[in-house]
């Protein structure tokens, strides 16, 4: 028997139906097997190895025991995995729960499976030949209830990186997932010091266990170090020095976190956590995940960083998402969003007007694009605020407040008072509106939420936001901004009707509250191997499990059900009570400090 | 009569409650005594004399019912409730408990016993210690370079046997005794056990010095055997031992013997050198000699080994010994005992010679351990040289302590003359190496004693009063909170504000009148002691006499 038939019929004992399409599948000139170095067949698709050409079968065996681990460590019970990985099957197999392994493309399963006789492994496993991830989500091991986790094969996650996002958005790690205890950590300076205090607030209602990183204290000797060596000739000392201080704050994070780790730190946007640092907290078992709000473009210091993070979430997918899969890294997209705290629509008092009304506004730092294309604006009666501006003409007769940087609350106010707002995406290297444009600002976001009118630049993730015409006015070039101020200064109810279906939309969909959710399901996905031991029970599960203990109960129904059941929760839930502790509190009490004196033990010992 | 220890610390620990389970077994002959330990030192606890019944507590498997999803909570709280339910059937006369830990705190509460000595909580879960000897532990561990008396007294003083005599000691099985002879022959030269590792790498002293030190002995001692003794995890540490003494005659125990077998081969050697540790203790209370170097947070003046004639070596770096929230990153203390001198000092211990005579280390002492006249342990220096502040206000201290837990009357003269007798420093000479403000600090907080006490007696005139009751204790806070301040300031004064701190924080659950009466007197206490450390500075004898607390 050939290896073909002999998969096919291993094939037919789980999945009938998937040999059937294994057989309905034509030949794909596109598919290859090589014969490597070891003598072992090698895949190629679209011209892209799938292992290299030394020793696929060490490779893959290699391969699986790294995934096999990964599930070990998430405890999982239930294992997805993207990608046929043929030389990894068979050790794959040997997984003690349910294994799903899904191949999009039925080509390259076939000319695999017509070569290579994995008819064991087919049989310990459920094979799936789709690409559609809808239909996979449907999938009785994809859908299943017990604790999982979704992974893929770095070949799978290049060939079909889309597909791969698209399950970890609908993937259910599932089990007991309690609240997650989350660590933001915000730049020291700069405008991702607001997004992370949004995301931190964000994170907290929805019920996540967030602790207060204030880093700010480091930015006045951040400053002191640039001054200090602001002459060239220091510049390398400079940095130095600077990384040095990045080192020291790292530390002293790794050193918070010593005796009680969160499970996740998601940094923000040039957060000071250096590769030493973002090692140290892997090797503390807490996951990583950063939020790269900027462009990928502009800001090139990710690659360093890609591979450090679990998970990289961005603005700018499809070419990012695919420059980080080859970095090494694993990104998600995620798109800027607003906080209805800071921005939302006010009634301005008559000193705030006197102030803040103008016809058109612009707020922002000076980017070269915005320096080149806003002086044909002022005289339509343009105001600037923001940092950077030259103090000289035409934009000192335009800046009410020249060279402040106006507070997130302040532009709530100017946002509010205006009757246009421009939203000018920054460019360092187009004149004026750049044409390839891709990510949203924040900006457009805070518009929308504060219900302000907003003349926006065009951007290729626009439309998917916002709808055109009804939810936001767009230009492409000076011209087109020129005739619509000048509109839509005459037609304020029109200004006002758009800038209401914004608001609602942004309410709707685009609050960092939104943002943080989905953040949590990839997440919870399994993208990232959160420790089992921190999410593993929630004071909910507990209150289950009490169900015959009304004492215990009434003690435990004292905190949030969706916190995770820790040595803290429990001196919480004791202290929360009042006059003299009743025994099951002292039990608690007794179980919450053998678990303190064995984190300690542990720690030191870890030193 | 059931009584019932609860000693959840580790192996050396264990060893040090072997006099109070001794001195516990004289005065009750009859009672029953239950010992509560950790699971990890049942082995020990075996060993012990004196006790009816060992119970186990497996901290760690508690642990991981809050730690490890495969774990279910509700079966760590059972466990938990078992515990509790388990040894609250023991319905016990008197629960001493010799942990400084808030587990150990909180399991003293689940206990049902008449009488609670030591570390517990209150009705509330506020912390309460109830004995002066316990509390005096817990305080001291915040001023530990004036710390003066060793655990086992302290242990002692908490059942009112501080004194008794009692000494440590093991139970050796016969079958271990003779596994031991198998293993560690009898042969012609002198044996000398060595223990590598300690409890924490902070105790541990570097096998290179060691290794070192071992060399400068064999080439003094010909015929000098070493029986290398630890666990398993210490193998790497031996291995580099041998790697750099490869002519040292060594027989290798390491990770090879059961507990009882280490006190049998500890009893077969002339002297063991080691670190602060377990096996230290073993060996004092199996009759073996010590010599132990304190590195890091090893104190001689609390864990020295319990028995006359102990030799104990420490720094005297400014920062020896480390407080126990200070992990050390350039352990300097390490390198403070020349090899050359150690070897010398080993080969006199081990033939039995005079050590007087050997040189006077530049940045370390050599104690020989002795028991004073109250029968309290003590560290006699073996090398005479003038005194740091702290030791003359350790000398001070140790004095008023032991008249407030013995009641022997602190003395000016007595005092002195130990100082005398240690030091060879005069009365006259003691202002000389102490704060120029110290005389002034003291004297600020007699008075802040005798304020507080006279605002403390106006609180019992306001009777029932509640209002009035508040306002008078408000007009006390300033006064403590000085006094407070003062004993941060000047770290030699840190015992006096320690310890009024937390005589006033575990005052006893009883009527008004008694509890002013009782902070009366410690503010008493204070004020007397202030003023006896003054005239201890001033050289001038006749401070006020008697006891106070």
């Amino acid at each position: 028997m050939d290896p073909l038939a002999r998969n096919l019929a291993a094939l037919r004992e789980r999945c009938p139906e998937q040999a059937q399409a294994l057989l309905r599948c034509a030949p794909d000139p596109g598919v290859e097997l090589r014969t490597a170095r070891s003598g072992a067949l090698a895949l190629c698709a679209a011209g892209r190895l799938e292992t290299s050409l030394e020793d696929p079968q060490a490779e893959g065996r290699e391969l699986a025991a790294h995934l096999l681990a990964r599930a070990r460590e998430a405890g999982a019970r239930r294992l997805v995995v993207l990608g046929l990985g043929i030389h990894a099957l068979e050790a794959l197999a040997q997984f003690e729960g349910e294994l799903l392994i899904v191949e999009p493309s039925a080509a390259l399963a076939r000319a695999a499976l017509e070569r290579i006789d994995v008819s064991a492994a087919l049989r310990r496993c459920a094979l799936l030949l789709e690409d559609d991830p809808e239909r996979i989500a449907r999938h009785p091991v994809f859908a299943g209830r017990e604790r999982g986790l979704l992974l893929a094969h770095p070949a799978a996650r290049r060939r079909a990186g889309a597909l791969y996002d698209a399950l970890l958005r609908r993937f259910r790690a599932g089990g007991e997932t309690g609240a997650l205890d989350i660590a933001v950590i915000p730049p020291l300076y700069g405008g991702s010091l607001p997004v992370a205090r949004a995301c931190a607030r964000a994170l907290r209602e929805l019920g996540q266990r967030v602790r207060d990183i204030d880093l700010e204290v480091f930015w006045p000797a951040y400053q002191r170090l640039l001054a200090w060596t602001a002459d060239a000739r220091l510049a390398r000392r400079g940095e130095q020095l600077r990384a040095a201080l990045v080192r020291l704050i790292g530390e002293a994070l790794l050193a918070a976190f010593e005796l009680d780790p969160p499970d996740l730190v998601l940094a923000l946007a040039q957060a000071p956590l250096d590769a030493h640092a973002l090692a140290g907290l892997q090797r503390r078992g807490i996951a990583r995940a950063l939020w790269f709000c900027e462009d990928f473009r502009v800001m090139t210091y990710w690659p360093g960083l890609a591979r450090a993070y679990d998970l990289v979430f961005h603005l700018q997918p499809g070419e990012f998402g695919q420059a980080l899969r080859d970095a090494g890294g694993q990104g998600h997209p995620l798109r800027m969003a607003f906080d209805p705290m800071v921005h939302h629509f006010v009634s301005l008092a008559p000193d705030q007007l006197a102030r803040y009304a103008y016809d058109l506004s612009f707020v922002g730092a000076a980017y070269h694009n915005r320096v080149q294309f806003l002086p044909a604006l002022v005289p339509l009666g343009l105001r600037i605020y923001g940092t950077g501006w030259p103090p000289t003409p035409p934009f000192d007769r335009c800046m009410p407040e020249p060279g402040a940087r106006q507070s997130p609350e302040a532009s709530n106010l100017i946002f509010n008072a205006s009757a246009i707002n421009l939203n000018l995406h920054s460019s360092p290297w187009v004149d004026g509106v750049n044409p390839a444009g891709d990510y949203l600002n924040p900006r457009t976001f805070e518009l929308a939420g504060a219900r302000a009118f907003q003349l926006v630049d065009a951007r290729s993730d626009l439309a998917a936001c916002f709808q055109p015409g009804a939810e936001i006015e767009t230009f492409a070039d000076l011209e087109e901004c020129r005739r619509k101020i000048r509109h839509y200064l005459g037609h304020p109810d029109e200004r006002r009707e758009i800038a209401a279906r914004a608001q609602r939309r942004a309410l709707a969909e685009h609050t960092y509250r939104h943002r943080m959710q989905e953040a949590l399901d990839v997440l919870r996905s399994g993208a990232v191997a959160l420790a089992p031991r921190r999410c593993g029970s929630s004071v909910g599960a507990a209150l289950d499990a009490a169900a015959g203990e009304p004492e215990l109960r009434r003690i435990l129904g004292r905190l949030d059900p969706d916190l995770p059941l820790d040595a803290e929760a429990l001196a919480a839930a004791v202290r929360a009570g009042t006059g003299p502790l009743s025994r099951e509190e002292k039990l608690l009490l007794y179980l919450r400090e053998a678990r303190r004196e064995v984190v300690i033990r542990e720690a030191r010992e870890a030193a | 009569m059931r009584i019932g220890l609860l000693n959840l610390t580790r192996f050396g620990d264990l060893v040090q409650t072997s006099p109070l389970l001794a001195g516990l077994r004289k005065r009750h002959p009859e009672a029953e005594i239950h010992l509560i330990v950790k699971s990890r030192f049942r082995e020990i606890a075996a060993l012990l004399p004196g006790v009816d019944r060992v119970w186990e507590i497996d901290g760690d498997a508690l642990a991981r019912a809050l730690a490890d999803p495969a774990c279910s909570f509700m079966d760590g709280y059972r466990a938990v409730r078992r515990i509790a339910d388990e040894l609250g059937a023991l319905e016990l006369d008197v629960a001493y408990n010799l942990t400084h830990s808030r587990g150990s705190a909180v399991l003293m509460s689940l206990l049902q016993a008449r009488e609670r000595v030591g570390y517990a909580i209150d009705r509330e879960g506020l912390r309460l210690v109830s004995n002066p000897w316990l509390g005096h532990l817990a305080t001291l561990v915040r001023a530990r370079r004036l710390s003066r008396f060793n655990l086992v007294d302290i242990y002692l003083g908490a059942a009112g046997l501080a004194g008794s005599g009692e000494r440590l000691g093991v139970r050796v099985p016969a079958a271990a005794r003779a596994a031991a002879a198998e293993r560690v022959a009898e042969g012609d030269g002198p044996l000398l056990a060595v223990q590598l590792g300690a409890s924490s790498d902070a105790k541990t002293w570097g096998v290179a010095h060691c290794a070192a030190a071992l060399q400068a002995l064999a080439a003094r001692l010909p015929g000098l055997r070493c029986a290398l003794v630890g666990v398993a995890e210490e193998r790497a540490r031996a291995d580099e031992l041998r790697a750099r003494c490869p002519a040292l005659p060594v027989v290798d125990l390491i990770g090879q013997t059961s507990i009882a077998e280490l006190a049998a081969v500890l009893e077969r050697c002339r002297l063991l050198l080691t670190g602060d540790t377990g096996t230290m203790h073993l060996a004092a209370a199996v009759g073996a000699r010590t010599c132990a170097v304190f590195v890091g947070l090893g104190n001689p003046w609390e864990t020295a080994a319990y028995g006359e004639g102990h030799l104990a070596l420490s720094s005297r770096l400014a920062c020896a010994p480390c407080q126990h929230d200070v992990r050390c990153g350039f352990p300097l203390c390490h390198s403070d005992f020349p090899p050359e001198w150690l070897g010398e000092l080993l080969a006199r211990a081990l033939r039995d010679q005079p050590l007087q005579g050997l040189p006077a280390l530049e940045r370390a002492d050599l104690y020989r351990t002795r028991f004073d006249e109250h029968g309290l342990l003590d560290l006699e220096p073996l090398a005479r040289r003038r005194p740091d502040a702290h030791e003359l206000l350790a000398l001070a201290y140790r004095a008023l302590f032991v008249e407030s837990f013995l009641g022997a009357p602190a003395r000016a003269e007595s005092i002195w003359s130990r100082a005398r007798e240690r030091h060879g420093i005069e009365p006259r000479e003691w202002s000389a190496g102490l704060p120029a403000d110290l005389p002034e600090q003291l004297g600020e907080l007699a008075e802040l004693g005798r304020e507080a006490l006279a605002r403390t007696r106006d609180l019992l005139a306001y009777g029932g009063d509640a209002r009035a009751l508040r306002g008078g204790a408000q007009r006390l806070a300033p006064l403590d909170a000085r006094i407070a301040e003062l004993g941060t300031a000047q770290p030699l004064l840190a015992p006096l504000a320690l310890a009024l701190q937390s005589a006033l924080e575990n005052l006893p659950e009883s009527g008004l009148a008694e509890l002013i009466a009782a902070s009366a007197r410690h503010y008493q206490t204070l004020e007397r002691r202030a003023l006896l450390l003054g005239a201890l500075l001033r050289a001038t004898p006749g401070a006020p006499q008697g006891e106070t607390q």
